[in-house]
């Protein structure tokens, strides 16, 4: 493997004779072009979080006086930071679980395994939390009243299970980060090679032992990526605080974000000041990253691309991710399918009474199918810029002896910012930005494909990241040896390498995109609905059981959607999830 | 009467209370008459205006009520005059402050051409700045002066705060706030945090007209919602029993589906007014002002008062809640300052230990 320094210094003689034009087209006009994606894509991303930050530097840091005397902050700060930590844990520790589960399916399952556990991710959040809400209320919850069917639990008048707790809201919101990190390390699981895991079978290493000692240190990049990233989201979480934890008057950042957007005049500096310690965070944890894996080339596994597939296989796993899905996807999903033909939402389970007046009602919405194209339409064509832009951010991370490091470092804190911004704040930066000279934007269509762009970037960088490291340089090395250009091998050897990971990538970016409404609800004209935003009036302003139709109809567009991407993205790819 | 409402006795303290705002109700008996005032324009100059709205062919209208309320009033205008064609916009909380703020900013994006908002105070402000045009017209004319604000704001009726409980669960009928009280109810009642001022200054009423209510309130355990549509549902469903805060329009919605609560309007009610205004950017300045005369007509008023969801400030409109009955307070905006604000949100977050 080459090391840095000695590439360089052949790339810099050869450049010599290649003569001066050589050098400006082989060094400079390269680390310009990296340079201008850097500032074009940081321009996008960095402007509207400065935009709010001024704000709440201004007066000499006013905001976060006006911060310090908001009530119970400290208990707000140590909750927020609790509540990333242990969702981030639980959902790294049952993401890779799931991964590793998913490579020891029976191969006659091993298609729709794989898929399984990211299916939670097609059910949008406050959905997801309102059917959790249908389930495990204290005294009404469907699964909490089966459960005191139960001998030893008849004596109880509620729970035994109760939604609006800590202990639940970290566990919801775990399981809604858990898809996150089994598809970055799933995909890395996908593409390593088995070779060293042969070995230490053919050592006499115990699955189990292997796993610990080989697979897992291994799959490190993709765990220390994932685990940054959900602890990110986890710090930004919102919905399931939101929903679940007034009634236990548990408070994080982002509901008083979301509370102090709520009043007249809002006080943009203080909302800054209140999301400036998330974003220095979502530094912290990039440099603590880097840290951690320093040189990612060492986890790279040289290999004919998982055509060697020696793991045995085991009916247990199938039955793990079986219950993931039933607890996470299939109970929800009912709990919503039953209160969604209900009249309304009920501690009394009634067949007799069900009803499709609801379904009919939603249907009826005319701004309905008018959200739901333009959230396709805005989506497909911010996925279309998304892919590339993400992908050569990812390349430009991966391979560190072709990129200059202070452009390195730029693309990777590009790549993280809006992951350490919440979606609802960022929507006031693309606000300030996008209408004011020179981009007065708002109201557009365009405004809503950059806001969807700077929001996902990061997500598309990572994962394709995660792709990139898994392939590793070897191959396009061999293609260069071999007399191919640069292009050539990139188009040939390294894209198609890359599809299936792309493919994923686009579909979970669909589905995210799909479900975005906080930032969207800032930007878009008030008489551009997306799908998101008409789920949000309905949630503000039906009944549940209107909710709970319009959750299921998402749904099925999302999986639609998914279904999409994968199919253009070759039905290999399908294997990705 | 809607069945499903039940109104509370009046008490002698509530009827000392309620008297107080006779001066303001009494307006409602008076003869609607045709007034000296900005808002009274020549008829020709009224058929200019009609013409000219008929030619823009729409008008877009920012509104925060309840979606069947947006529904019936969107009906009505179109059937009203069906040259125009009136366009609803559920525009929730301080987004529609902020779509505001830039589409004056914008001047090229079609936006909202008027306004139906809870947020009373941004529209002051924007009135005092300029932003918002005097609604003219016959019926703009007509409409009471108590009930207009800064010249430009209307005060499209009265929406009281109510309460409701679960029948199925709750046996003996809950008909005033004290009732919130009772041991039984201990642990199962619901309420809405401060998602907004307006919910802050009914707790401030609250706690006003009540010396010492809203602490025992929160000794009885009383499980804080984000919205008050999830704290209704969750009363519907018997996860809760009662819940202190809700608008009847809410509850009109679960009554359809037969859900088994009942709404208490307590006595004395309180309740706030949306804010009807024009902007001065409207790209349909003119269907906008045929808008806004219709929302102060009688036919208007009926749509938005529904079947007893609100009251009308003007007389005899069909299925109006009578405010005299329920001793009705209105929220006073000028009373309502955001210091007096502020220092009550500091009292709630010890009493509710959460925002």
């Amino acid at each position: 493997m080459n090391q840095p320094g000695h590439g360089l210094r052949i790339t810099w003689f050869s450049s010599h004779a290649w003569g001066v034009g050589g050098v400006w087209r082989r060094r400079v006009l390269p680390q310009a072009a990296w340079l201008l994606l850097g500032l074009l894509v940081g321009f996008a991303v960095v402007w509207p979080v400065l935009q709010l930050q001024w704000r709440a530097f201004a007066d000499g840091g006013a905001a976060f006086t006006r911060l310090g005397e908001l009530p119970r902050i400290g208990r707000t700060i140590q909750v927020t930071v609790i509540l990333a930590l242990c969702s981030s844990a639980l959902a790294v520790i049952l993401g890779t679980l799931l991964a590793w589960c998913s490579s020891l399916l029976p191969l006659r399952l091993r298609t729709i395994g794989e898929i399984a556990p990211i299916l939670p991710l097609v059910v949008p959040a406050v959905a997801a939390v309102t059917g959790w809400i249908f389930l495990l209320s204290p005294r009404v919850g469907y699964l909490n009243m089966a459960l005191r069917q139960l001998p030893f639990l008849s004596s109880l008048d509620e729970g035994p299970f109760d939604i609006y707790s800590v202990t639940w809201i970290v566990i919801i919101t775990g399981l809604l980060l858990t898809a996150f990190v089994y598809v970055f390390v799933l995909t890395a699981l996908r593409n390593m090679g088995q070779e060293l895991e042969a070995a230490a079978a053919a050592s006499g290493a115990s699955p189990v032992r292997r796993f610990f000692t080989v697979t897992l240190p291994l799959l490190r990049p993709s765990i220390v990526f994932s685990a940054g990233v959900v602890f990110l989201l986890g710090l930004g979480q919102f919905t399931a605080p939101l929903l679940l934890g007034r009634t236990t008057k548990i408070d994080v950042l982002t509901t008083e974000m979301f509370y102090l957007t709520m009043k007249y005049p809002i006080d943009f500096g203080l909302g800054a000041a209140l999301g400036f310690p998330i974003l220095v965070a979502g530094l912290v944890v990039v440099y603590l990253q880097r840290l951690a894996l320093r040189d990612q080339r060492r986890f790279v596994v040289v290999s004919a691309k998982s055509r060697y597939d020696m793991r045995q296989t085991r009916w247990w796993a199938a039955a793990v991710i079986g219950v993931y899905l039933l607890l996470t996807t299939v109970l929800p999903l009912a709990a919503l399918l039953y209160v969604s033909v209900s009249p309304f939402w009920s501690g009394i389970v009634q067949f007799e009474v069900l009803t499709l007046r609801h379904w009919q009602s939603v249907l009826k919405n005319p701004s309905l199918i008018d959200a739901i194209v333009t959230s396709i339409k805005v989506s497909l064509v911010a996925i279309a810029l998304l892919i590339p832009l993400g992908f050569a951010m990812a390349f430009a991370l991966v391979t560190a002896n072709r990129v200059a490091r202070p452009i390195r470092a730029l693309i990777d804190v590009i790549a993280t910012t809006p992951m350490a911004v919440p979606a609802s704040l960022m929507g006031f930066g693309l606000l300030f930005t996008y209408t004011q000279p020179p981009l007065q934007l708002y109201g557009t269509t365009a405004v809503l494909v950059i806001t969807y762009v700077t929001l996902m970037i990061g997500h598309s960088t990572r994962l394709q990241l995660t792709t990139l490291m898994s392939t590793g340089s070897e191959f396009l090395e061999a293609s260069r040896t071999c007399g191919a250009g640069a292009w050539r091998s990139f188009w040939r050897v390294l894209l198609p390498m890359c599809r299936k990971g792309i493919a994923a990538t686009a579909a979970l970016t669909f589905v995210l995109l799909f479900h975005e409404f906080s930032a969207s609800l800032m930007v878009r004209s008030a008489r551009t609905q997306v799908i998101g935003s008409v789920m949000y009036d309905v949630w503000a302003g039906g009944v549940y059981a209107e909710v709970a139709v319009l959750a299921l109809i998402m749904v099925a567009v999302t999986v639609l959607g998914v279904a999409l991407a994968l199919a253009v993205g070759g039905r290999d790819s399908l294997k990705k999830f | 009467m809607n069945p499903n409402f039940s109104r509370t006795r009046l008490s002698r303290r509530g009827a000392l209370v309620g008297a107080s705002m006779l001066s303001l109700s009494a307006c409602l008996s008076a003869p609607v008459f045709a007034q000296p005032n900005s808002r009274n324009v020549p008829a020709a100059e009224w058929t200019r205006i009609l013409d000219a709205a008929r030619r823009e062919g729409k008008v877009v209208l920012y509104a925060t009520m309840a979606p069947a309320v947006h529904d019936r009033i969107a009906a009505a205008f179109n059937a009203a005059y069906p040259g125009i064609k009136m366009e609803v916009v559920r525009v929730i909380g301080t987004a529609m402050t902020i779509k505001f703020e830039q589409e004056r900013q914008n001047p090229g994006v079609a936006g909202g051409d008027a306004m139906i908002t809870a947020d009373v105070r941004w529209a002051m402000d924007a009135a005092r700045k300029g932003y918002l045009r005097t609604p003219v017209g016959p019926n703009a004319a007509a409409w009471p002066d108590a009930w207009m604000k800064n010249g430009q704001i209307v005060f499209l009726g009265v929406n009281p705060w109510v309460m409701n409980y679960n029948t199925s669960l709750v046996k003996t009928p809950i008909n005033s706030y004290q009732d919130l009280l009772r041991p039984e109810l201990s642990g199962k009642l619901a309420s809405t945090s401060l998602v907004a001022e307006v919910v802050t200054i009914w707790y401030k009423w609250l706690d006003d007209t009540y010396p010492g209510f809203l602490e025992r309130l929160a000794a009885q355990n009383v499980k804080m919602y984000a919205a008050s549509v999830a704290a209704s549902n969750s009363t519907a469903s018997g996860e809760v029993w009662a819940n202190a805060f809700s608008v009847i329009p809410i509850d009109a919605a679960l009554h359809a589906q037969k859900a088994p609560i009942r709404t208490v309007i307590p006595n004395p009610a309180y309740g706030f007014s949306y804010g009807g205004a024009v902007v001065s950017w409207a790209k349909n300045p003119n269907a906008a002002l045929v808008a806004m005369d219709f929302l102060m007509s009688p036919k208007g008023q009926q749509v938005i008062v529904g079947n007893e969801e609100s009251a009308s400030p003007l007389p005899n409109i069909p299925g109006s809640l009578d405010m005299r009955k329920y001793n009705m307070q209105v929220l006073d905006w000028d009373k309502a300052t955001p210091e007096s604000i502020k220092a009550f949100e500091a009292k709630w977050n010890r009493l509710f230990g959460a925002r």
